[in-house]
C-alpha cells in the first residue's frame, strides 16, 4: 500500500511538471515568433501569411507551389508564410477562419462559386479592380475569369480552367469492337454503348461513390446539350422548373443509360480512383471525368495502353453545341480586406507574378488548361497534347451545376442521381420533384 | 497418429474455434492488405491489387515519412495525446470519486450534466471554440489542443469510472476511515488502485480519440511545428488524386505505436480487481 501511494504521488508530480513544461513550451514558442517578426520589420521585409492547399509533393498543385517559391526568390523583400491544408479539409478550415474573422493575408479559393461568394459578400475580402490594369483583355479575357467576380467586383484571378466532361476511351477495345471514329451524335453514342454491352464489355466506368462524378460529368453536359448554356440561371430565377421537360429529359437520359447497362454495376459504391483503375486495367471501354483526370491516367497507365479523347456528343434538336463545355475556373488567390498599404503592394506583386505569362506556361506544362491566351510550350506530355487538341474546339465555358446551385440542392441531386442509377431506384419524375421542393425552400 | 494422442475436444468447442478463427482472419486481413500494398508501386497496385509485391518498394516508407511530415508530427501527437490522457484521467477519476462515493444535493444533476457532454457533436463547437481560443490568445501553442481534448473526453471518462466505482463495497471506505485515512487518502490509497481496469479502459478510449482527432487539430493549429499526425496523413489525398501506396505506408508507420501501446495496456483490461479487496 505504501508503495502504491508513493506511485500516485509521483504521477501527480509528473502531471504538474508536464503542464508546467508544456505551457513553458508554448510561451517560448510565442516569444520566438515575436522576436522573429521584429527582426523582419527591421529589414523592411513584408511577411504575407498565405493559406492554401498547394504543396510541393502534390502532382496537381506542385506547379503553383513552385511558382510561389520562384516569386519569393525574385522578391527577397517579401516573405510568404505558407500554411498548407489538405484539399479535402480546406473548406472546413476556410469557413471556420472566415467565420471567426481571422483570415490570413492571402487566401486560396480553390474555385469560384457559392462558397467564395458568401465570403466575398461578407466583406472579408478585398476587391482587386484597381489592380486589373496589370492584365490586358486579349491576354486574360474577362469571360473566363467571371467566376471570381462577385456583384461586379473582381476578387481574384483563376490559375486554371477545368472542363467537367472529357470522354477517355481505350483505343484498342473500341477498335476491336469495330469503332475507329468516336460518335459525334448522341444517338450513335447510345447505339455504341448498347453494342459494347452486347459484346460483354463494360461501356463506361464511373466511380460515383461521393455522388459528384455523375453530377459534373454526365448531368452537366446533358443539360448543356439539351437546353443550352443558361438552364441553371433560368431554374434559379424560377423561369423554368426542374420538373419541366428540359431538365427531365436529362434525367431520363441518365436513367436510360443506366437501364441499358452503360455503367459498371458498382458505380455508386466505388470511388473515382477505383473507376480509373477499372479503365486502366482494360475492364471498361470508356471512362468519363473532367479534364483533370488526364494527369492521373498519364501517370498510372501501362505503356502499351492507348487512350483516346472525345468531346461529349451533340444531341439532335438540342440547343447546345459541341463547342461549349461545362467547366470551372480554379486556383485563384484572394486578398484579406484588412491588408495595410505595404502588404497590399506586396500582394499585388504576388498576383502579378502568379498570373503572368511565364507562370501560366508552367501551369500548362504541368498538364492544366489555363484561362489566359498563352502559347503552349513545346515540351508537354504527348497524352496531354492530344487532349488539348481534341478540346481546342471548345470556345465557351458554361457553369457547372454544383458551383451554381445552392448546396442543399446539390446534395439532393447527388443523392437523386445515385437513386436513379440504382436498379429499382427512384424515377426521374420523383427526383425532379424532390429537387424542385428543395429549391423552393 | 497425432490426432489420437490429443484429447478430443467437444464438437461445440471446435465450432467456437472455427468462428474465432474466422473473426481473426476478417480482422487481420485488411491490415495485412495494407502492409502488402504499401510495398507496391502505384501501377502495380492498379494492375494487381491483391497479390504480393513483385519487388518491394521500400522507398515508399521514406517518401511517406517525408510527405506526411511524420517526424515532427509523431512527436507532437505523442506529447499532446499522452498529456491530455493523463490530465483527463486525473480530473475524471477525482470527479467520478465524488460523484460516485458521496451523497450531496446536486449529485443527480451533475451526473446528468456530464453525461450530456457526450452528446455534443464536435463540429457544432468548432467556430465558437475557434473564436474563444483566439480571444484567449491560446491559438498555436502546446496547450491549444490539450484543453479541448481533455474537456471533450471527460464525460465518457467520468461515466466509465463512476459506473465502475459504484460497484465497490462500502466496507472499503469504512475500513479506510477506521484506519484513520483522510478523504484524499481513501481516494489515493484505496479507490485508485482498485480502479485500475476501468482506468485502463478509459486510457485506451482517450488515447485513441486523441490520437485520431482531426477537426480541432485542423482548425486550431496553424503553426506547422505543432501539427499532429492525422493532419499529416491527410496530405496523401490531393484534389484529384490519391497516392494509395504512400498512404498505406504512412498508415503502417502510424499503426506501430498504436499497436505497441495497446499491447502494453491490454493486460490491465482483463485483470479482475475488487475480488479480495475487503480481506486486505
Amino acid at each position: 500500500m505504501k508503495m502504491k501511494w508513493a506511485k500516485t504521488f509521483w504521477v501527480y508530480l509528473l502531471v504538474t511538471a508536464m503542464i508546467g513544461v508544456l505551457s513553458a513550451c508554448g510561451q517560448s514558442n510565442n516569444t520566438n515568433t515575436a522576436s522573429g517578426n521584429t527582426g523582419n520589420t527591421e529589414q523592411k521585409q513584408v511577411v504575407l501569411s498565405f493559406m492554401t492547399t498547394w504543396s510541393e509533393s502534390d502532382p496537381f498543385t506542385g506547379v503553383y507551389y513552385k511558382n510561389a517559391m520562384a516569386f519569393e526568390k525574385a522578391n527577397p523583400d517579401i516573405k510568404l508564410d505558407i500554411e498548407t491544408i489538405p484539399y479535402n479539409d480546406y473548406p472546413v478550415k476556410l469557413n471556420t477562419t472566415a467565420a471567426g474573422g481571422n483570415l490570413p493575408d492571402l487566401i486560396l479559393m480553390i474555385g469560384g462559386g457559392s462558397m467564395f461568394e458568401q465570403i466575398a459578400r461578407s466583406g472579408a475580402l478585398m476587391p482587386i479592380d484597381d489592380m486589373m490594369g496589370n492584365w490586358k483583355e486579349d491576354f486574360l479575357p474577362s469571360s473566363k475569369i467571371k467566376e471570381f467576380n462577385v456583384d461586379g467586383k473582381q476578387y481574384g484571378i483563376p490559375g486554371e480552367v477545368s472542363y467537367a466532361t472529357v470522354i477517355y476511351y481505350n483505343k484498342k477495345i473500341m477498335k476491336d469492337a469495330g469503332y475507329t471514329e468516336f460518335p459525334t451524335t448522341y444517338d450513335a453514342f447510345k447505339a455504341m454503348v448498347k453494342d459494347l454491352k452486347a459484346k460483354n464489355i463494360t461501356p463506361i466506368a464511373y466511380g460515383n461513390k461521393t455522388g459528384s462524378v455523375l453530377l459534373a460529368s454526365l448531368l452537366s453536359p446533358l443539360n448543356e446539350r439539351i437546353s443550352g448554356p443558361d438552364l441553371y440561371a433560368k431554374i434559379k430565377s424560377g423561369e423554368q422548373k426542374f420538373t419541366d421537360p428540359d431538365f427531365m429529359n436529362a434525367l431520363k437520359d441518365i436513367k436510360e443509360l443506366s437501364d441499358i447497362g452503360a455503367f459498371n454495376v458498382d458505380l455508386n459504391s466505388i470511388d473515382n480512383v477505383q473507376a480509373t483503375n477499372l479503365f486502366l486495367s482494360g475492364n471498361s471501354a470508356m471512362y468519363i471525368d473532367g479534364s483533370w483526370g488526364a494527369k492521373q491516367i498519364s501517370k498510372d497507365k501501362a505503356a502499351d495502353l492507348e487512350v483516346g479523347f472525345a468531346v461529349f456528343p451533340q444531341i439532335e434538336g438540342g440547343k447546345g453545341s459541341m463547342s461549349t463545355m461545362p467547366g470551372a475556373t480554379n486556383q485563384g488567390v484572394v486578398l484579406n480586406a484588412k491588408l495595410d498599404d505595404a502588404k497590399k503592394a506586396a500582394a499585388e506583386k504576388f498576383l502579378q507574378f502568379m498570373y503572368s505569362e511565364e507562370s501560366y506556361q508552367n501551369i500548362i506544362r504541368d498538364g492544366n488548361m489555363v484561362p489566359a491566351n498563352v502559347e503552349a510550350p513545346a515540351d508537354i506530355d504527348p497524352l496531354f497534347k492530344e487532349m488539348t487538341g481534341v478540346l481546342a474546339g471548345v470556345k465557351e465555358i458554361t457553369p457547372v451545376y454544383d458551383i451554381v446551385m445552392p448546396a442543399t440542392v446539390v446534395t439532393a441531386t447527388k443523392n437523386g442521381l445515385q437513386g436513379l442509377t440504382t436498379p429499382g431506384g427512384s424515377t426521374p419524375e420523383a427526383v425532379a420533384e424532390e429537387l424542385q421542393k428543395e429549391l423552393g425552400q | 497418429m497425432e490426432q489420437r494422442l490429443r484429447p478430443k475436444r467437444p464438437f461445440s468447442a471446435q465450432i467456437h474455434r472455427l468462428v474465432l478463427l474466422l473473426l481473426l482472419v476478417i480482422n487481420i486481413y485488411p491490415l495485412l492488405w495494407m502492409v502488402l500494398n504499401s510495398l507496391k508501386t502505384e501501377q502495380e497496385l492498379t494492375m494487381n491489387p491483391f497479390g504480393i509485391a513483385r519487388q518491394p518498394v521500400w522507398s515508399n516508407y521514406i517518401e511517406a515519412w517525408k510527405v506526411a511530415k511524420l517526424g515532427p508530427y509523431l512527436i507532437n501527437s505523442i506529447i499532446v495525446t499522452l498529456s491530455a490522457v493523463v490530465l483527463t484521467l486525473l480530473v475524471g477519476a477525482l470527479a467520478a470519486f465524488f460523484l460516485s462515493r458521496f451523497e450531496f444535493k446536486s449529485k443527480g444533476f451533475l451526473l446528468v450534466y456530464f453525461t450530456f457532454g457526450m452528446l455534443i457533436p464536435i463540429h457544432a463547437t468548432l467556430v465558437p471554440l475557434f473564436i474563444e481560443m483566439r480571444s484567449l490568445n491560446l491559438m498555436d501553442n502546446r496547450l491549444t489542443l490539450l484543453l479541448p481534448y481533455t474537456a471533450f473526453n471527460l464525460p465518457i471518462t467520468i461515466f466509465i469510472l463512476a459506473g465502475f466505482m459504484n460497484a465497490f463495497p462500502k466496507e472499503v471506505e469504512e475500513a479506510g476511515i477506521m484506519d484513520g485515512c483522510s478523504v484524499m487518502g481513501i481516494f489515493g490509497r484505496l479507490i485508485l488502485p482498485m480502479l485500475t481496469p476501468a482506468l485502463a479502459t478509459a486510457f485506451i478510449i482517450n488515447f485513441l480519440n486523441n490520437w485520431n482527432e482531426f477537426s480541432f487539430a485542423l482548425v486550431l493549429i496553424t503553426d506547422g511545428a505543432l501539427k499532429t499526425l492525422p493532419l499529416g496523413l491527410a496530405n496523401f489525398a490531393g484534389q484529384y488524386n490519391r497516392s494509395y501506396t504512400l498512404q498505406m505506408a504512412g498508415l503502417t508507420i502510424v499503426l506501430v505505436p498504436t499497436l505497441l501501446f495497446y499491447l502494453s495496456v491490454q493486460k490491465y483490461l482483463t485483470a479482475g480487481m475488487t475480488a479480495g479487496a475487503v480481506k486486505g
